[in-house]
């Protein structure tokens, strides 16, 4: 089921009024935990704003359990929404005690017994014996706990974080990332965040949704977008990536320097193909499809090395090498790409990053 | 396009936009009222033109005289007492920190009359100098201009120390330091670092003596120095013109609009970083000798003449004369006067709170101006205020009247001028700013996420005022109806012209005394004007030194 459902949502700001988000479309599923990657800037934080209701969209439409909350006519209050919200300075009320700031949002309607719910999360969250302390007396990671219990007691349609993790140690960051993933799903609910850390949105998210200059440019599984990123912007998310621009033809990508067979033949034209660094051999000797190429730079990480290597003046390449043969400057090298592992990027929206 | 101004208009037409209109509408009635007439083209009548060609440039001479005598008596005595006190190690200085805001609590119009009464022909001074025979029976006259301009700045000082010293000790150590690791002498090193980092903040306190002198009637008026709140007063009251009043009133606009422009500009021009506040404390400087007993005469000199003197004469005179004084018609007066006070601190309080919640969660410049717009009293001095609540006041009784008797056919006194109604609303136009001030930074003390979270499970904006803001605050609303009851308790050239007819307060009351040559007797209500008005001063000491969470820190500082 549907819980929460953005389509074209788009916000401007400031005097030259840019877009803050720009065309935006996101759908939740019930239980599910998506993160909202991007940069400082990014839009994202705007966008985590939008859906609270805390701003006000220009155009788009917004639905929560299937009741529209914004469209063109429509703008329902923060209150009115059933959005549970956990802000990135905690914001817990400090003249409140922990059980008194998660009772805050318990109406007397939805929850007859106030008390029960109360205990009912604290132990969710496991503050069951912090109940009657006031927030100032907790650690940075209990106050996120008792923040995260405020949000889900009044059962929200869905909740969102801001920001979850940014004020953490990062000592700490690792087992509070594990332990809201658990509260939330223990809890059933849905929820988004927001973060500019992959490493975050990797450890805790079912899905991510990668933004930048407002426009959501892919969404997807962990795996989805390290495998088949749409663009170089995501694609670069998650460490290098080589990217070449090539000529699809007769079901290969010509490069000037040779050719390599494609899998899924592309139709034929200009293309901008990108590979891993994993995902290609190297060799001292050349085979049938390799790549002669001249090593710039080689650095031994141990478990690997890292070799750049340039294809003549076409292409500079990175290499995660795992052979024991140690490769050093001026070396000449045979690369093989591994056919399977070459994903064709969309060029329209970055062409400035191609290398 | 006309959907977009739709939502705008549903955002922002909720209950608090309309309470912020109507109060900045409301509580703008006097600017706007001296504006309309001061451009309306009535008001240069035959009394007007008699005024400037008499006395117009003598007015103009002795307020820009006093403001230029008194910043420079001010600057000298309340920046070098804040330096010694925060750099040097004097004897009894932490009391000294303190002790020294406490001439603050001393109106200037009771400063005046009781200096004129010490330095009085049979006043203790002359009286001793006669009878040891180093004086004869000539006069020592003080009741002239430099006689009210050291009045004024041995009681306003105050205002330019407290700044003066706040900023010096938030200096950061390691800067002055370094100025000393660098070879700098202590002199040296106070006008080549400590001084320009303090600048933007001692032209802000300087700023507010120079409101207080403009507003000042009573100390002027005793010392027979006409100035333009005199001018004022004259106009209104013996020469029935309100037109010259209101001439006279602009003028005086014209002249704080200029300080208020030349104070921003001044911070504006120069915002310095003062440095890392790393908490860690000076080391201050240990000084021997004849340089200690100076530092020390830096210190206590204004303390003196500022505080302690004034008030042992008036508590000899007290002494004297308090069985004249106290009776049921002076427990009436104090009734009166603190019940006025209360009530108009109480509406400030409250109207502070309504206009800074609605600016809060209507977060736009528009309305972050209306704010702004309503806190303009207090550098308007109370005489213009009057004459701007005074004129609307009387126009609506007059139509009420008409109205009245062409309708019912029976006669009805005044409702709105002359009445405590007009009184306490001028106190409120005036001082809305000193309860604001505090309550604005404690608001601003928690974020906003606070409200947001509030909203986020479930709760309305009243809600959300009532359980999570106020509490929040609640020291400082407090605190700044204090500071309000205070400023009111004192307050006199509003009162003077507003106030009902044969109605008093402790403030004209002392001063009706000390103009009937009765200075002693006025003693007694003069003393629990200070008496109240040290009440903050310690109350701040406190907060100073036990910094709470929510903001209580009084701040009347614009």
């Amino acid at each position: 089921m549907e819980v929460l459902s953005i389509k074209n949502l788009s916000k401007k700001f400031g005097k030259k009024l840019q877009y803050a988000v720009h065309n935006a479309n996101l759908s939740l599923e019930k239980g599910e935990l998506m993160a909202l990657v991007g940069e400082s800037g990014s839009g994202k934080t705007t966008l985590l704003r939008l859906i609270a209701g805390f701003e006000e969209a220009d155009t788009g439409e917004i639905s929560i359990n299937g009741d529209k909350v914004v469209d063109d006519h429509l703008n329902i209050k923060p209150e009115k929404r059933k959005i549970g919200m956990v802000f990135q300075d905690y914001a817990l009320f400090p003249h409140f005690t922990v059980s008194e700031n998660i009772a805050f949002g318990l109406s007397k309607k939805q929850f007859p017994n106030k008390k029960e719910r109360i205990s009912e999360v604290l132990e969710m969250v496991g503050l069951k014996s912090f109940a009657n302390r006031y927030p100032q007396n907790l650690s940075g990671g209990q106050q996120q706990r008792v923040a995260l219990a405020r949000a889900l007691a009044p059962q929200p349609g869905v909740i969102l974080l801001d920001e979850p993790f940014s004020n953490l140690d990062a000592v700490l960051k690792d087992q509070v990332r594990e332990e809201v993933r658990n509260i939330i799903k223990k809890a059933g609910a849905t929820a988004l965040f927001v973060t500019h850390d992959m490493r975050d949105a990797l450890s805790s998210a079912d899905r991510i949704a990668i933004l930048k200059d407002g426009k959501i440019q892919q969404v997807g599984t962990p795996r989805e977008l390290y495998e088949k990123p749409r663009n170089l912007y995501v694609a670069n998310f998650f460490g290098k990536i080589n990217a070449m621009n090539a000529t699809a033809a007769d079901g290969s990508y010509k490069l000037k320097s040779g050719t390599i067979h494609a899998v899924n033949p592309p139709k034929n034209g200009e293309l901008l193909i990108a590979i891993r660094p994993e995902n290609i051999d190297i060799s001292l000797k050349p085979s049938t499809d390799s790549f002669e190429a001249k090593v710039v730079l080689a650095q031994y990480f141990g478990d690997h090395q890292q070799v750049h290597a340039d294809i003549g003046a076409e292409a500079h390449i990175v290499i995660h090498a795992h052979e024991k043969i140690l490769f050093h400057k001026g070396d000449t090298i045979y690369l093989t790409f591994n056919a399977e592992k070459i994903h064709v990027l969309d060029t329209c929206w970055y062409p400035g990053l191609v290398s | 396009m006309q959907n977009k101004f739709r939502k705008l208009f549903y955002r922002y037409a909720n209950g608090w936009t309309v309470i912020l209109l109507l109060l900045a509408l409301l509580i703008g009635l006097p600017i706007y009222t001296l504006l309309f007439k001061l451009f309306d083209g009535n008001s240069s009548g035959e009394v007007w033109s008699h005024l400037v060609d008499t006395v117009l440039a003598n007015y103009i001479v002795n307020s820009v005289g006093l403001v230029i005598v008194v910043s420079i008596l001010t600057l000298l005595i309340g920046v070098s007492s804040a330096w010694v006190v925060s750099v040097c190690d004097i004897p009894f200085r932490r009391h000294f920190e303190w002790v020294l805001i406490l001439p603050l609590a001393i109106p200037s119009y009771i400063a005046a009359y009781t200096y004129a009464g010490i330095f009085d022909y049979t006043g203790p001074i002359q009286t001793f100098l006669r009878d040891n025979g180093w004086i004869g029976v000539q006069y020592i006259d003080i009741m002239n201009f430099w006689g009210i301009a050291v009045v004024m700045s041995l009681v306003l000082f105050p205002y330019v120390y407290v700044v003066a010293r706040s900023s010096f000790i938030n200096q950061s150590a390691t800067l002055l330091e370094a100025s000393r690791i660098l070879g700098s002498s202590s002199t040296k090193t106070f006008f080549k670092i400590a001084l320009p980092i303090t600048r933007p903040a001692i032209i802000g306190g300087l700023s507010l003596v120079l409101m207080e002198v403009l507003n000042d009637y009573g100390a002027v008026k005793y010392f027979g120095i006409n100035t333009f709140t005199t001018g004022i007063f004259r106009a209104w009251f013996s020469l029935g013109d309100p037109g010259a009043a209101i001439n006279l009133s602009g003028i005086l606009m014209l002249f704080i609009f200029m300080l208020i422009s030349v104070e921003r500009w001044q911070r504006g021009k120069n915002v310095l970083d003062e440095g890392g506040h790393t908490g860690r404390h000076l080391k201050r400087y240990q000084l021997k000798g004849w340089k200690k007993v100076a530092a020390w005469l830096i210190c206590f000199i204004p303390l003196f003449l500022g505080f302690i003197a004034p008030v042992f004469q008036l508590i000899l005179w007290s002494a004297q004369t308090i069985h004249k004084i106290i009776n049921p018609d002076f427990m009436m007066l104090m009734l009166n006067s603190f019940g006025l006070a209360l009530m108009a601190a109480f509406l400030c309080v409250a109207i502070s709170l309504v206009i800074l919640y609605a600016v809060r969660i209507n977060p736009s410049p528009f309305f972050k101006l209306l704010s702004k717009l309503v806190s303009l009293g207090y550098s308007i001095p109370g005489a213009v205020i009057a004459i701007g609540i005074m004129i609307p006041m009387l126009g609506f009784d007059k139509i009420l009247i008409e109205f009245w008797s062409n309708t019912f056919d029976t006669k009805i006194g005044l409702i709105f001028s002359g009445t405590l109604f007009a009184l306490t609303f001028a106190y409120v136009v005036r001082f809305l700013t000193v309860a604001i001030n505090p309550i604005d930074a404690a608001f601003k003390k928690h974020s906003n996420s606070m409200d947001e979270a509030a909203h986020s499970l479930g709760a309305g904006s009243i809600k959300t005022l009532w359980k999570v803001n106020l509490p929040l605050i609640k020291s400082a609303l407090v605190s700044g109806g204090i500071l309000v009851f205070v400023d009111i308790l004192k307050e006199l050239p509003l009162t003077l012209i507003l106030r009902p007819f044969n109605f008093h307060t402790l403030a004209t009351k002392a001063y009706e005394l000390a103009s009937d040559e009765m200075v002693a007797e006025s003693a007694t209500p003069s003393l629990i004007i200070i008496l109240i008005g040290v009440v903050p001063i310690i109350l701040l000491n406190r907060l100073m030194k036990t910094p709470s969470k929510d903001g209580s820190i009084i701040d009347k500082k614009p």
